[in-house]
């Protein structure tokens, strides 16, 4: 009677087991992780007690590190729509094998986004306001209540699809159209609105001319489709290693193709933002000055955002040059655009939008490393949902983890 | 929790990460005496590194009631749930401050906008206003909140990037400059209040626009939102030295504030809307601050509005503040 | 990669002694910043003090050597000086700097010292000196019967309690009416950057608005 539901029970719980059972590697990977995820876990701990004066955060630059990183991840988790859209409208069968990689990604990246935020609240104990009916929603006035909302329901609809399909590998029988494919696409619509999204939530107040930009939306888009499929073709080749699981080079090539142009379009919207501000000339660009050329001697971000720029452009570079269709210099640019990009979007555009502050008063920002643990320990946090994820993927999709029919026609209870 | 005893068996060599599938239960095989004790020390230890993680926990004050919890919005509360939280936070002021405080809900008058005036030409940078301010509405002192800016500006620019916090001559008002106060604005149309994702600030009928520090969730986004800086974060659990507390108390207004809450000025509103005047107007030296009912024409904010040259900080923003500035000579 | 032997030869041991090692340093409180608020003193009442900057003459009394008299108690046998201000023999603390009103009696009535004047040399109590000073001032003294020059205390609702405003003396000398500068209180702390990098690794931001 309760058949499927048996099974489906213990399917979570082989998953489960499996999750604890690797090689030496994944042992020592996982230990690692472990570490880095309780040492997040003490720092919160002293936050929680001390309350965010444990950060660099001040009233001047009211988000810091947390919601730079939670930018970020948003446009990581968006970038698993680059693999869809191959795969499902374009009918890349290549890619269609990696794209579950793509969206477990973003799984793991909405779960550290949603971490990030509960970080940055001052009362993390009143969540429960947020929550649609029985708290008090804001919505749809608030852009950070439509943030709550479609990144759940992106998480929402990314474990559905990835879920449904490899328990229907699992199970041996051919998946349902109907059950995932309108998710497929809605989840295709529902990427590029998480990142708009975010982008709104900056870009929506004249108090902060630096993000009050018409081009915020476009460039969170374009950086993300390049950092985050950037990121996807590091780990498919770390997947091909670890996990023994073959994938084609076409579909790396096809990723490489999407970098390259995600990139040109974010330097190309970049250079726009850029003479915007300094042709202009006008008050309004001093947050701009203050990232590119410091201000009144107060230049915390300026090596930084050079640094950035100059990976960015080395990266890009790289990539239209054919060598990057070998993998060390494809992996080189990567990185580079990876950690350009971060730094970019991160520290280079939530720091500044509060630099000066309204009144042009410049209190600079640095974090504090209890602020620094904590995103390392979310990052390791994502990092163990990732491999567990994969952990219990691959051998899923080589058909080594699947129904044992002699056990299912048993009836046993347990 | 790892089993390794099956991988062993099942001799499946290099693919033993995937030699799960070789068998019936993972969970359910037997394990071996020295297995068992293995997956305990790594269980132990594994736990023991978790309750140390978490152990600066031992150290927090403030644990919250379960009633706590749970209270509903401002707006959603009975009178008499209303009072029975009033009840509880004026225990909680008493126990840690010695004072039993004058707690209570002042509601909006009818008929009454408030709106506040500054003549710029009387301003003379004294700063008593910030320290009224910090004074009457139970502010931290450390880490330091204030609710009042005040702006040293070179004379001939409206740029506040000129201006500075920081000035510290012996006397003011000093030759080349003039000062300008900034603190919330009451916006008619606050970019904070559209910003709060759980609608712990809003603006109610008189123009004032408040926060419940029982709902805010400490996201400080309306920080973020607003142009005239005038919302201030409890990084901390406040610091009010115990002979310096205020007890004349409203829930929207000055009671003591818990950690992790946005706060800011809320036009003194549990004197204002009995009819007193803000603390910070009375202690203007000079007169510069005019408070009172625009709905009232014979007000005399009325009459600056009528009769001075008035205009408001950043205009541009569309946020229609309720604070006006004016020169006067 | 280990292989079919790896159970005898991977040791699982290590785990827990590298979480309990962790353990010892979560103990130990190695990990992170310290909480560290600057103390700041509170500012001195007088900081916030509501009372105006003087405190007027209601009452036309003067103290002389330790003792209290009423104008006229002089002034009915002593005539009072007719020019400046460097004749005021008995009255070293009144400095007359009142631009071109620069004689005694177009305030004070020079017959009856116990009052003041207004220019049409009627009789103006002292509790009413306004009077005297909106002969001249006459823009201001409209602005000030509106509440838009000088200070109220108390009420700004007249149904509720007592509006208080302050008259032209309680804020200005009336012999020199420039407001006087005055010692502004103290300002905000706000640490920079620069000094915050050198103890980074001990502290946290002060976090002062």
């Amino acid at each position: 009677m309760f058949k499927w539901l048996r099974d489906y029970l213990y399917f979570l719980w082989r998953c489960f087991v499996i999750s604890f059972v690797g090689e030496p590697l994944f042992y020592i990977w996982m230990t690692f992780l472990t570490c880095l995820a309780l040492i997040g876990l003490n720092a919160y701990c002293k936050q929680l007690v001390h309350g965010l004066m444990m950060t660099g955060m001040t009233d001047h630059v009211s988000w810091g590190l947390y919601i730079a990183n939670f930018t970020y991840l948003v446009g990581m988790a968006a970038a698993a729509v680059m693999l869809v859209i191959p795969a499902y409208v374009y009918k890349r069968h290549d890619v269609h094998e990696i794209t579950i990689f793509g969206e477990l990604f973003a799984i793991a990246s909405i779960v550290m986004c949603l971490l990030f935020v509960t970080v940055d609240l001052g009362r993390p104990d009143r969540f429960w306001h947020l929550i649609p009916g029985i708290g008090r929603f804001n919505f749809p006035i608030s852009m950070l209540s439509w943030d709550v909302v479609v990144l759940n329901v992106y998480l929402f609809i990314n474990l559905h699809i990835t879920g449904y399909l490899l328990y229907m590998r699992y199970l041996g029988r051919e998946p349902n159209k109907w059950l995932y494919l309108p998710f497929v696409f809605l989840s295709i619509a529902w990427a590029v609105s998480i990142h708009t999204v975010t982008a709104f939530l900056l870009a929506g107040f004249a108090a902060r001319p630096f993000w009050n930009t018409a081009v915020m939306g476009p460039r969170f888009i374009a950086s993300a489709f390049a950092a985050g499929p950037a990121v996807i073709i590091i780990t498919i080749q770390l997947i091909q290693k670890v996990f023994r699981y073959r994938t084609s080079i076409e579909a790396i090539y096809l990723l490489r193709r999407i970098v390259q142009v995600s990139m040109i379009i974010n330097m190309f919207l970049l250079l726009n933002e850029v003479f915007k501000e300094f042709y202009t000339d006008a008050l309004h660009n001093a947050s701009a000055r203050y990232l590119f050329f410091g201000l009144h001697g107060h230049d915390a971000l300026v090596p930084w955002i050079w640094t950035a720029l100059a990976m960015n452009t080395v990266s890009l570079i790289l990539l239209m040059s054919p060598w990057t269709r070998r993998m060390v210099p494809l992996n080189i640019a990567c990185l580079l655009l990876i950690v350009g990009i971060w730094i970019e979007k991160g520290m280079g555009l939530i720091v500044p939008g509060f630099i000066p502050n309204p009144l042009g008063e410049i209190v600079e920002y640095v974090p504090t490393w209890n602020e620094i643990l904590i995103c390392v320990g979310i990052w390791a946090v994502g990092a163990i949902i990732y491999t567990i994820l994969l952990r219990c993927t691959t051998p899923i999709l080589k058909g080594k983890l699947k129904i044992n029919l002699k056990y299912t026609q048993r009836n046993v209870s347990y | 929790m790892t089993d390794k005893s099956d991988q062993h068996k099942c001799g499946c060599g290099k693919n033993n990460g995937d030699c799960e599938s070789h068998r019936d239960d993972p969970g359910l095989t037997p394990v071996s005496r020295r297995d068992f004790l293995k997956r305990s020390a790594v269980i132990g230890s594994g736990a023991a590194a978790l309750i140390a993680a978490m152990s600066p926990l031992r150290l927090l004050k403030e644990t919250i009631t379960a009633e706590e919890f749970v209270q509903r919005h401002y707006k959603e509360m009975s009178k008499e749930e209303l009072d029975k939280v009033i009840a509880r936070i004026s225990a909680k002021v008493r126990d840690r401050f010695g004072v039993t405080p004058r707690l209570r809900d002042v509601k909006p008058m009818d008929g009454v906008e408030y709106v506040y005036a500054l003549n710029l030409s009387r301003c003379n940078g004294s700063r008593r206003c910030v320290h009224a301010c910090v004074n009457e509405n139970n502010q931290s002192r450390s880490p330091e909140i204030q609710y009042i800016s005040v702006f040293k500006m070179p004379k001939g620019t409206m740029d506040m990037e000129q201006g500075t916090r920081h000035y510290d001559p012996e006397q003011v008002p000093e030759d080349d400059s003039y000062y300008l106060p900034v603190q919330c604005q009451q916006c008619e149309n606050p970019p904070c209040v559209k910003a709060c994702p759980v609608e712990a600030t809003w603006q109610e009928k008189d123009g004032i626009t408040v926060i419940d520090y029982n709902w805010c969730i400490g996201c400080r986004y309306c920080e973020a939102a607003c142009p005239y800086w005038a919302r201030r974060f409890n990084f901390t659990e406040p610091d009010i030295p115990k002979e310096r507390l205020n007890p004349d108390m409203a829930y929207l207004s000055n009671r003591p504030r818990p950690k992790g809450v946005v706060e800011k000025c809320h036009f003194c509103l549990h004197r204002t809307r009995e009819g007193r005047l803000p603390a910070c107007l009375e202690a203007c030296p000079t007169g510069a601050r005019i408070f009172g009912n625009i709905l009232d024409p014979e007000s005399e904010v009325s009459y600056v509005l009528k009769k001075k040259r008035v205009f408001i900080l950043k205009e541009e923003a569309g946020t229609l503040p309720r604070f006006f500035y004016f020169f006067d000579k | 990669m280990v292989g079919s032997n790896s159970r005898t030869t991977f040791p699982i041991w290590w785990i827990a002694i590298v979480f309990f090692a962790l353990a010892v340093t979560f103990v130990a409180d190695i990990w992170g910043t310290k909480r560290a608020v600057i103390r700041h003193e509170p500012v001195a009442s007088r900081h916030f003090d509501p009372a105006p900057v003087r405190t007027p003459l209601i009452e036309p009394e003067y103290v002389y050597q330790g003792k209290l008299y009423r104008c006229n108690d002089c002034h009915a046998t002593l005539e009072p000086s007719t020019i400046q201000k460097s004749y005021f023999s008995s009255h070293p603390d009144v400095i007359l700097e009142h631009g071109a009103n620069n004689h005694c009696q177009t305030c004070h009535n020079r017959n009856n010292m116990d009052m003041l004047v207004d220019l049409n040399r009627n009789d103006v109590p002292f509790a009413q000196s306004q009077r005297s000073c909106l002969q001249c001032h006459g823009p201001i003294y409209r602005d000030w019967e509106r509440g838009l020059h000088g200070r109220m205390n108390n009420y700004w609702d007249d149904e509720r309690g007592v509006v208080r405003r302050l008259t032209c003396v309680a804020c200005h000398n009336p012999h020199q009416p420039v407001f006087a500068p005055m010692k502004p209180a103290p300002g905000p702390h706000v640490r920079q950057y620069r000094d915050f990098l050198k103890s980074i690794s001990t502290e946290n931001a002060d976090h002062d608005g």
